[in-house]
């Protein structure tokens, strides 16, 4: 069966557990982790996560919402909310934020409330290309702090969890074939494995290098990698 | 152990259960099927470790006790003795249970199979099932036939290797789902929901036990009692008891990819369609080449064609087939389109979007069986 | 229920009358023994009383089916986690297999759960091999080693375990608590912080803060009302208005006037609410019976003609009946454009106060004030660094301030240039950021109207040399790059043409005024982009 078949998969998704047992615990993430277990300890009761993609802050986001039995919000989709507000909120990727005067609005009334807000970013809130001042001062203020990219020695454990979340099955010289020639970001990691999933799904086999060369091309760096494997 | 039985009744039997035995097994015992009689009946059981198959019939026992034997060389033998002839089991007496030797005679004929310690057949505990309900072994058939040609054979995709059965609700009726899928096409059949499985977990029955169970099926009419955890699942068919443990995955959410919105609705009466497609795909027997249809008002054109062996078309016309969407072109694996219609027993209705997007098939008929197929890019 | 290690007992029961032991298979028994006799297998089969019975019946739970070695297996168990623990060490258990749990045994197998697929897997992968032979050398009866899925370790634990590491042992709580609490002034949103008493005086906001104190001591005294406040954001229009409502709501005495405060866009939502539930009638009567209104934030109704058009009307209604109006606004009344010109004219006809940029005094005497408010002692360096870099706003120059008390008191380390330049690195580097040498060139070029390339050209004429100059002057102090780095991007000149600039430029600045205002517009414009 040839991986580049014509045939289409169903677009299949699982959505992820996002279990606390799961989240691995490291130096990269190990502020981020202290500062969520100390609501109280937030100046003004906010806190900003940012880093790269992948890096683990949703996942985060999902066990300190969970923990603190508050809510989460998209950004995206963030609408203006009247009181009373949840005493916990979480909104995640401010990348993607829409509606600036509802962010402020929701501020506004947290501080008020006295609830703390977790706000989720790619990069601090300082390079945010906001157009409201009085969003961009109060968030400039306000604690960020910052989820490093995995270790390098994380990556392999992190290739795990990311297949495990799609409960895929691949074996472990195919993993440490693909962590040698992956750029060593939880990002790209994170893009493979979902193309993987797809491209075996499409094609009804494993996956093999056959077609991880073709699914992944533009991702995997060939002759370096090449030859560490013939070292 | 010491018992007499008819060939007919031990045949029957031993069919049912050596069926589980792995043929390449490297756990000798587990070739083995254990027999045990007690009281007037003899059960035999068999085992692969993920299913057990338990089946009792009756049998005048002189002596209660226990053996185990190769399961594939008795099951030949008896297969071979005389049509009505009796046959009797005896088994040591020795101190030591399940040493040496099973004798079997029968008539004229006598054999001796070696026989390993009966302490040794390992056991396959159920542990509790709190779940129970019962099932009529045609709607079991049902579910099963509907949905096994689209279980995924891809044993990476160990969660797609069964049938995802659960309760849930269609169009506020609650209803026993069973789903299967291997990403290329989806079968969801429901039935009423039984009494007792309104609580039930969601379950993957692996395939091997599906296969297993509907061979049981084969020639049983009544009610299937059912017992299941998150873990295990027991089926009861008559004398025969089937014990599988139960895929330890999840299922994907498969009804995010029906599609709800899908309008270019096609009616093609069913057998013309099936034939039609038979002989346009003979043309090409690799799968990678899709049997295309192309749609326009009331007619639908189907087409093939192979690089070594040239085309073929066929034309269904108005009287066969109806349609007034916009024209469209969208091509399938024709073995796909050939299970589906398969089970469909009325008329076919295709719900399309466009040419690249999931694709829902249905009996005119029967609303209780839905089918997704995923197009090829043509 | 009883806790035990074995799948029989651990199911989750939803209904306890569903407690079946249906562990039905015949074989039951041959867990027991190896080597069971004949008539004890007989004696135990007679017991067990196999199909005739329905497999999902409802019985008691039977004492031989329980494994007899339950116990034992439990000891096992423990002795396998123990061994394995000795095996990869304490902080690779703790990560991965803390959260293993025993599941039951069938024939030679054992089950090992663990509460996620991950989990799971990775178990699976890295220790599989070394739990079953650990089983193995355990139990003899014992050949594999299933690992699957199954909740069993408390979630709640893993939550808390999760999120709470490597935190210094007693973090001490922000300083957010107020010491005196008024529920009248916390429903209406009011920061206890925000008093008089908290608000540092300099230069540029001297002027708006006389006039605020004049308010909160004269309500609605003539000339004073509305008074309206602006300036840009986080300068502390907000403070001085929460400032002003305490001071009435803690006047000694029986409470004399009582006190709305609220943003414009809390005055809209508030008045939307109140169309839609239609009770404007009422809104309209809660908000004319208050002696002081403060609506922070006014920009925020420009396009929302309604709303603006109420708040005229309440304006009107308050003032008529002499009661006093507090306005904040980002501009000046005259430069709202976008708000009706009769509510402008309106707002104008008071006192009218702006809050200018801090200064890097202000900003030094803030940092000392929230300093010792906090009762944390700051070195002087460090407050210099910040009131040097953090020039943007107060908000965040506070905001700085707090990130580092926090800081401090969550790990527990002392408070040093370093550490400041660490955990503040997000923003410092975004100041930094802000102004490139391309700027600052294209900035100095567009003044002077010469040609950008002249920037870098060998041109020597003083009327290209001397913005030149200028630029690079600006570069060295606006950016962190050095002088060679600077030299690099002016046509590659060398590392002392620019030490050069930088003192000619200092020196022009000095003797000529005029020359200096040039460049300090020049590099509060690059600032400000």
């Amino acid at each position: 069966m040839s991986p580049f078949d014509p045939q289409l998969a169903l677009p299949l998704r699982l959505t992820p557990e996002y279990a606390a047992a799961d989240f691995i615990p490291a130096a990269s993430n190990a502020a981020a982790r202290s500062w969520l277990a100390r609501v109280s300890a937030w100046p003004e009761g906010r806190l900003v996560l940012w880093g790269a993609s992948g890096v683990g802050k949703t996942h985060l986001l999902h066990i300190w919402t969970k923990a603190e039995h508050g809510v989460m919000l998209s950004a995206r989709n963030l609408v203006p909310i009247s009181p009373p507000l949840p005493g916990r909120i979480a909104i995640d990727a401010l990348d993607d934020l829409q509606d600036e005067r509802a962010l402020l609005h929701l501020l506004n009334l947290a501080a008020e409330s006295r609830s703390a807000v977790l706000l989720a970013a790619r990069t601090p809130p300082a390079s945010w290309p906001l157009s409201l001042p009085d969003l961009k001062s109060r968030l400039c203020a306000t604690l960020a702090v910052v989820v490093k990219p995995p270790e390098d020695h994380l990556l392999a454990v992190l290739l795990q969890r990311l297949l495990a979340e799609r409960q895929l099955l691949v074996s472990s010289a195919m993993q440490s074939w693909l962590l040698r020639r992956l750029p060593r970001t939880a990002a790209a990691l994170r893009e493979a494995v979902k193309r993987l999933d797809e491209a075996a799904l499409a094609s009804g086999s494993p996956v093999s290098r056959t077609l991880a060369q073709h699914a992944l091309a533009d991702l995997l760096n060939g002759g370096a990698a090449e030859e560490m494997d013939n070292c | 152990m010491k018992c007499e039985i008819d060939r007919a009744a031990l045949l029957k039997a031993l069919a049912h259960v050596q069926s589980v035995v792995e043929k390449r097994n490297t756990i000798p015992i587990l070739a083995n099927v254990l027999l045990q009689a007690k009281d007037g009946r003899l059960s035999l059981t068999a085992t692969d470790m993920e299913i057990a198959v338990v089946e009792e019939v009756p049998a005048e026992v002189s002596r209660n006790g226990a053996a185990t034997a190769p399961a594939a060389t008795l099951y030949e033998i008896v297969r071979r003795l005389p049509e009505g002839a009796r046959i009797t089991l005896e088994h040591g007496g020795s101190a030591r249970e399940g040493e040496g030797s099973l004798s079997l005679r029968s008539g004229r004929y006598a054999t001796n199979l070696i026989a390993l310690p009966v302490g040794d057949f390992p056991a396959m505990t159920a542990g509790n099932l709190p779940h129970h309900f019962a099932l009529s072994a045609k709607a079991l058939r049902g579910l099963i036939d509907r949905t096994r040609f689209a279980i995924s054979t891809e044993e990476t995709r160990y969660y797609l290797n069964g049938i995802f059965l659960h309760a849930a609700e269609s169009e506020g009726t609650p209803v026993l789902r069973a789903v299967a899928t291997d990403g290329h096409r989806l079968a969801r059949i429901e039935e009423p929901l039984p009494e007792g499985a309104a609580g039930i977990p969601g379950v993957i029955l692996p395939r091997k036990s599906v296969l297993e169970l509907r061979k049981l099926l084969d020639d049983f009419n009544d009610e299937v009692e059912i017992a299941l955890s998150e873990t295990r699942m027991q089926f009861r068919i008559g004398p025969v008891m089937l014990t599988t443990k139960l895929i330890d995955g999840t299922f994907p959410e498969y009804e995010r990819v029906i599609p709800r919105d899908n309008d270019k609705i096609l009616r093609v009466i069913r057998k013309d369609f099936a034939e039609a497609v038979a002989r346009v795909a003979a043309i090409s027997t690799e799968r990678s080449r899709p049997v295309k249809m192309s749609l326009s008002r009331d007619l639908l054109v189907l087409s093939a064609s192979s690089p070594e062996q040239g085309t073929a078309t066929e034309e269904l016309e108005r009287g066969q087939v109806q349609y007034d969407a916009s024209p469209l072109e969208i091509g399938f694996q024709a073995r796909y389109l050939n299970d589906v219609t398969e089970h469909i027993a009325g008329d076919v209705e295709f719900r399309f979007a466009d040419g690249t997007a999931p694709t829902v098939v249905r009996d005119i008929a029967d609303l209780s069986a839905l089918y997704v197929l995923m197009p090829m890019r043509v | 229920m009883r806790i035990s290690p074995f799948g029989v007992s651990t199911f989750r029961v939803k209904n306890n009358t569903d407690w079946v032991q249906s562990s039905l298979l015949v074989w039951g028994y041959a867990v027991a023994d190896n080597r069971v006799k004949d008539q004890e297998l007989v004696a135990v089969s007679e017991k067990a009383e196999f199909l005739p019975a329905k497999p999902c019946e409802v019985a008691e739970p039977r004492g031989w089916e329980a494994p007899p070695d339950e116990a034992e297996l439990s000891q096992q168990w423990i002795r396998v986690q123990h061994r394995l623990q000795q095996e990869v060490g304490e902080v690779e258990y703790r990560a991965w297999l803390r959260q293993m749990s025993l599941g039951g045994l069938d024939g030679d197998e054992i089950t090992v759960r663990l509460p996620t697929r991950f989990l799971r897997d990775w178990v699976r992968s890295q220790y599989g091999g070394r739990l079953t032979a650990l089983w193995q050398a355990e139990n003899p009866r014992i050949r594999r080693v299933d690992i699957r899925v199954g909740a069993a370790a408390s979630e709640e634990l893993a939550l808390g375990e999760t999120l709470a590491v490597s935190a210094a042992p007693s973090p001490v709580e922000a300083p957010r608590a107020p010491e005196r609490i008024d529920a009248r002034a916390e429903a209406a949103g009011l920061d206890p912080r925000f008093d008089f008493e908290s608000f540092v005086v300099g230069k540029p906001n001297e002027f708006a803060y006389v006039c605020a104190r004049r308010v909160a001591e004269r309500p609605a005294a003539p000339g004073f009302n509305p008074l309206f406040l602006y300036g840009g954001v986080g300068l502390g229009k907000t403070h001085l208005m929460h400032a002003i409502a305490w001071e009435l709501i803690r006047r000694p005495g029986p409470p004399v006037f009582s006190v709305a405060y609220m943003s414009a866009e809390k005055f809209m939502y508030r008045f939307i609410a109140a169309i839609r539930s239609q009770s404007t009638i009422e809104f309209k009567e809660q908000l004319r019976s208050v002696d002081v209104l403060m609506v922070d934030d006014l920009q925020f109704l420009i396009g929302k003609d309604n709303t603006q058009e109420e708040f005229f009307h309440t304006f009107n209604a308050l003032v008529d009946a002499g009661k006093q109006i507090v306005v904040s606004a980002d501009k000046s009344p005259s430069d709202l454009s976008g708000l009706e010109d009769r509510l402008r004219t309106r707002l104008g006809c008071g006192m009218v106060a702006d809050l200018h940029a801090t200064t890097y005094e202000l900003r030094f005497s803030i940092l000392q004030a929230k300093a010792a408010r906090a009762g944390v002692s700051i070195p002087p360096k460090v407050m210099e660094f910040l009131a040097h870099k953090i020039t943007s706003n107060v908000r965040e120059l506070e905001g700085a301030l707090n990130r580092l008390i926090a800081h401090a008191n969550l790990f527990g380390r002392p408070i040093t240039l370093e550490t400041t330049q660490e955990v503040l690195h997000d923003i410092l580097r975004a100041h930094d950021r802000r102004i490139t040498i391309e700027e600052i060139q294209r900035k100095v070029a567009e003044h002077w109207n010469i040609r950008l390339t002249d920037m870098s050209s060998a041109r020597r004429a003083r009327a290209v040399a001397r913005p030149r100059q200028v630029a690079m002057y600006l570069a060295k102090q606006l950016t962190s790059r050095s002088l060679p780095e600077i030299g690099r991007k002016f046509g590659n000149r060398d590392h002392t043409t620019v030490m050069h600039a930088v003192a000619r430029v200092s020196e022009l600045m000095e003797r000529d005024a005029a020359f200096a205002e040039d460049v300090e517009l020049l590099r509060r414009m690059l600032e400000a982009s």
